[in-house]
């Protein structure tokens, strides 16, 4: 079952009702996926619904935070990936690992590979893995006690070609989103040495390096109600005004793409129409993904209008998303379509590569990429004053 | 003098001044007094050993720094380790701080901890008071597979410094296989502001509407003084681009640096850095990703050393600081830019230096205490492991083959099929490979054979298949023609011996059938 436009508009009225009525919304009956919740003992929580499948690994939808002292709040729609690019360096295009032929497959969750909770049964066989960690201290002032927090982490794995992709979401207790995609698994191997692969020295393997591009698809839901809108900061150094750093901040108003600008701190504000949002930081953006045949790929964001079938940045074929006729590839998707009047949807990519050594024969130690969601004027002050 | 005793002499010169060189630099322990060392062991068998002592400027500071992995020995990594500046400037430009040299990390700024701050761990004392924070935590940098998965564990080392309104703790991570992640996190509370809302340079803020409160960038920069293995003057250290090639191909550059060197990041080219042990291909080192650049701070015209990102520098005890170094050292240079002055780093003890940076933009949150936000980077081993961290940990039972028959196909036949088949009872992935197959078949990872069969031959195939942890080897004959015409053969092609049997076999049928009584009286005989 998927998501179509008519069901999230219901989705939207039963939590916009329910949010009237108490103080965690969430427990709107959840339009696509299983409910979940998670609650600290600040009086923080998360609830949301997850499922996972081979066409997303883990997909969350209805995200809604409570912040200690606040009601619980809508953040996201939905989430989940939208495309895995490995580029094998020997070849000439990268491959997608989803929606592809010889799809992945949802890797069973056990004890043996999950430290946390089992969840999201098929049958006998667990799909999530459910952990709940001690961040490191999470703020400190002079001699004031330290303020320790946790986070909850939800994960899932696919597996294709040997290649295992654990795509985790982890949701902090102040209110942060870290959305993360590991590779590990069986390397493939070459059968003699090649300038594109390592030959280790303890095990005499060649392993060919690649590099990989994962993008997240964010379709955000602040606050329920009107549609949310997107602002680009920016701090353009002014070297003729004094080394000055002014702020620009400048509304997306229709589907564009985008680069991270490092030199200028670029970065991207979802807001909704009374001022509340959450920042797309991207300071874990080290490396941009060039190259590509696809044009879309060569860059880090692009924002599109809602729909619900526009659903993988590459292979959005219909055969995969079966209820409008929609582009294939983001490159469709992004088309200069106006965002007024709809609820904008945030693709974030980024890309790092394999460079193979001793440590990842015979499986690949983790190769990890994560990026954060900040709440951003989300509450007038820090909500752990309260409890101090 | 005899010549015997001049050649006793010299060899008595000669083992001492080995013996010297391998005091001095192939210490394989920390060497410091107990209350200063911390020596932590992993349940994977690794270990971590290292000194440390707070100092008034930069408080932390690491050294004689030892890894051991599951089963080695232990390996010298550093000679020291610390954070050497901590640069904030603002968007308005009227102020910035270097607040390691104008202030300091220690002493006074040096925050007393207690158990709200440690919940989990250790105290140690810096002086008089407990000011240092160990634990040990697990995060997901170990591995998965379709059957198991391991967390790496990590030794947390923490302290924090009250600079102004600014927290900032100030982490090194240590895990149990190898890496290591230096860090700071940045809490406390927002340090300027203007009365002038109509600035362009912050945000006014919920509930304060007459205040602005000013962006600022946080630039740090760590000093690495690597000594890998036994000798601290042969570390190699190089520079790894990719370059995309006309047909879509990512080619490796690899630059061995020669000389003193400040280097920029490049996104596109995917560079990191190496450090290596010796120049052996086979060495092993560490590596430098920047994956935390999506922030990057410059300001060349002011202070020319942060347009570039990467320092390498020859080892000199007076270079402390990025920043205003000469504060402290007058007889030395000023900044880390002026310490890369073109020297030759063979032979030499060589220092890295790393930055990372973090633009704030303030928000409503930060009042008005700011959670923290962490800033740190990886350095990663290169094979200084013989394989993945903490997979000889776990319990295994290796793969069985099912049934492998004989197989005979005609030439030219089309061979299509999941041929090459075994069990795992701990259910790991599992992978084939094949030697000796017959010409034109290809065994796939996933124990499919594809192809046609070219050559006529009895062929010894030799097939293994491997979990995550061991291998098992069986093999089987595989003729291609008629069984009757054929001889065992081991590559595809006749061997000598073989060639000798044919033909030995060819001579006795043809003795035979011209002579076919021959074998009655043979037997009679």
């Amino acid at each position: 079952m998927r998501l179509t436009a008519q069901q999230m508009l219901l989705a939207l009225v039963l939590v916009m009702v329910s949010s009237g009525n108490t103080a965690f919304a969430a427990a709107a009956p959840c339009v696509v996926g299983t409910p979940l919740t998670q609650s600290f003992a600040s009086g923080a929580s998360w609830s949301l619904c997850a499922r996972t499948d081979e066409q997303h690994g883990l997909e969350v939808s209805q995200v809604y935070y409570r912040a200690p002292g606040d009601i619980s709040r809508s953040v996201l729609g939905i989430a989940h990936i939208g495309q895995i690019l490995m580029h094998y360096h020997d070849e000439e295009l990268p491959r997608a690992q989803i929606n592809t032929a010889g799809m992945p497959r949802t890797l069973t969750m056990t004890a043996n590979n999950c430290s946390g909770t089992l969840l999201l049964n098929k049958g006998t066989d667990a799909t999530l893995c459910s952990r709940v960690e001690d961040n490191r201290i999470t703020a400190k002032y002079a001699q004031d006690p330290g303020l320790q927090s946790q986070r909850w982490q939800l994960s899932s794995a696919l597996q294709r070609e040997g290649l295992v992709w654990a795509i985790s979401i982890a949701f902090r207790e102040d209110g942060q989103i870290t959305p993360g995609l590991s590779l590990s698994g069986r390397a493939r191997l070459n059968d003699e040495p090649s300038d594109f692969a390592a030959t280790l020295p303890n095990s005499g393997q060649y392993l060919p390096r690649a590099t990989i591009l994962s993008t997240w698809r964010m379709s955000f839901n602040l606050d329920d109600g009107a549609p949310d809108s997107v602002q680009q900061f920016e701090f353009e150094l002014d070297e003729a005004r004094g080394n000055r750093r002014p702020m620009q901040v400048t509304e997306l108003g229709t589907e564009s793409l985008a680069v991270v600008k490092r030199t200028s701190f670029r970065g991207w504000r979802i807001i909704d129409p009374v001022g509340a949002g959450y920042y797309l930081d991207p300071s874990n953006s080290g490396f941009s993904f060039i190259g590509s045949a696809y044009n879309w790929a060569r860059f880090d964001v692009a924002l599109t209008a809602f729909k619900s079938c526009e659903r993988y940045a590459l292979h959005n074929s219909a055969s995969f998303v079966n209820e409008e006729r929609c582009g294939a590839s983001l490159d469709d998707f992004v088309n200069g379509e106006t965002l007024a009047g709809a609820q904008p949807v945030l693709w974030f990519s980024q890309s790092r590569t394999l460079n193979p050594t001793n440590e990842h024969w015979p499986v690949i130690s983790h190769v990890h990429q994560s990026f954060t969601l900040l709440p951003f004027d989300w509450t007038p002050t820090s909500p752990f004053e309260l409890i101090r | 003098m005899s010549i015997l005793t001049v050649v006793r002499w010299i060899l008595v010169l000669i083992a001492f001044s080995g013996s010297a060189m391998f005091s001095a630099t192939a210490t394989a322990q920390p060497n410091c007094a107990a209350e200063s060392r911390i020596t932590h062991n992993f349940d994977n068998g690794s270990q971590w050993d290292l000194c440390w002592e707070s100092r008034i400027r930069e408080n932390l500071v690491l050294s004689d720094i030892h890894f051991t992995p599951p089963g080695g020995e232990p390996f010298k990594v550093l000679a020291s380790a610390r954070l050497s500046q901590l640069h904030v400037a603002y968007d308005d430009s009227d102020v910035t701080y270097n607040d390691v040299t104008q202030f300091g990390l220690g002493g006074s700024y040096l925050t007393t901890l207690d158990n709200t701050d440690c919940p989990t761990g250790r105290l140690l004392d810096v002086q008089t008071r407990p000011a240092l924070c160990l634990w040990e935590t697990r995060a997901d940098n170990g591995h998965l597979t379709p059957s198991r998965g391991a967390t790496a564990a990590s030794l947390n080392l923490f302290s924090v410094s009250q600079v102004g309104a600014y927290a900032y703790v100030v982490n090194w991570k240590f895990y149990d296989d190898g890496t290591f992640e230096p860090g700071v996190g940045a809490t406390g509370a927002l340090q300027r502001s203007s009365d002038n809302t109509e600035l362009p340079f912050g945000r006014v803020l919920q509930g304060d509407p007459d205040t602005l409160w000013l962006s600022h960038t946080h630039t740090y920069y760590w000093r690495l003084d690597f000594d890998l293995g036994t000798s601290a003057t042969d570390d190699v250290v190089s520079e790894l681009r990719y370059q995309i090639d006309e047909s879509g191909r990512r080619n490796l550059n690899t630059e061995v640096f020669a000389t003193e060197q400040a280097r920029i990041i490049d996104p596109a080219a995917h560079l990191l850095w190496r450090i290596m042990d010796n120049a052996s291909a086979t060495a092993p080192g560490y590596q430098f990703e920047p994956v935390r650049n999506g922030h990057r701070f410059e300001r060349k015209e002011v202070e020319p050393y942060t347009e570039f990102d990467f320092f390498v520098t020859v080892g000199n005890d007076c270079e402390r600081f990025a920043s205003q170094n000469a504060r402290f050292n007058p007889d030395c240079l000023n900044h880390v830019l002026q310490y890369v002055d073109g020297q030759s780093i063979e032979g030499e003890d060589v220092v890295l230096w790393n930055r990372v940076s973090f633009h704030h933009t303030p928000r409503s949150e930060d009042q008005r205490h700011m959670h923290t936000h962490w800033d740190d980077f990886s350095i990663r081993p290169v094979n200084l492991l013989k394989g993945t961290s903490g997979l000889s940990n776990l319990p295994n039972t290796p793969p069985e083959f099912a049934e492998l028959p004989d197989k005979q196909t005609p030439v030219g036949e089309l061979v299509h099929g999941d041929m090459i088949k075994a069990t795992d009872t701990d259910d790991d992935m599992l992978s084939y490979s094949g030697t000796g197959l017959p010409p034109g078949l290809e065994l796939r990872p996933d124990g499919h054979v594809h192809g046609h069969t070219t050559t006529a031959g009895r062929y010894t195939v030799q097939v293994s298949v491997r979990d995550d942890h061991s291998e098992v080897q069986r093999s089987f004959n595989w003729t291609v023609g008629n069984p009757d015409e054929q001889t065992s053969t081991s590559s595809g092609g006749l061997s000598s011996v073989g060639l000798l049997m044919l033909l030995l076999s060819y001579s006795i049928n043809v003795v035979f059938r011209r002579y076919p009584g021959l074998i009655g009286r043979m037997s009679a005989g």
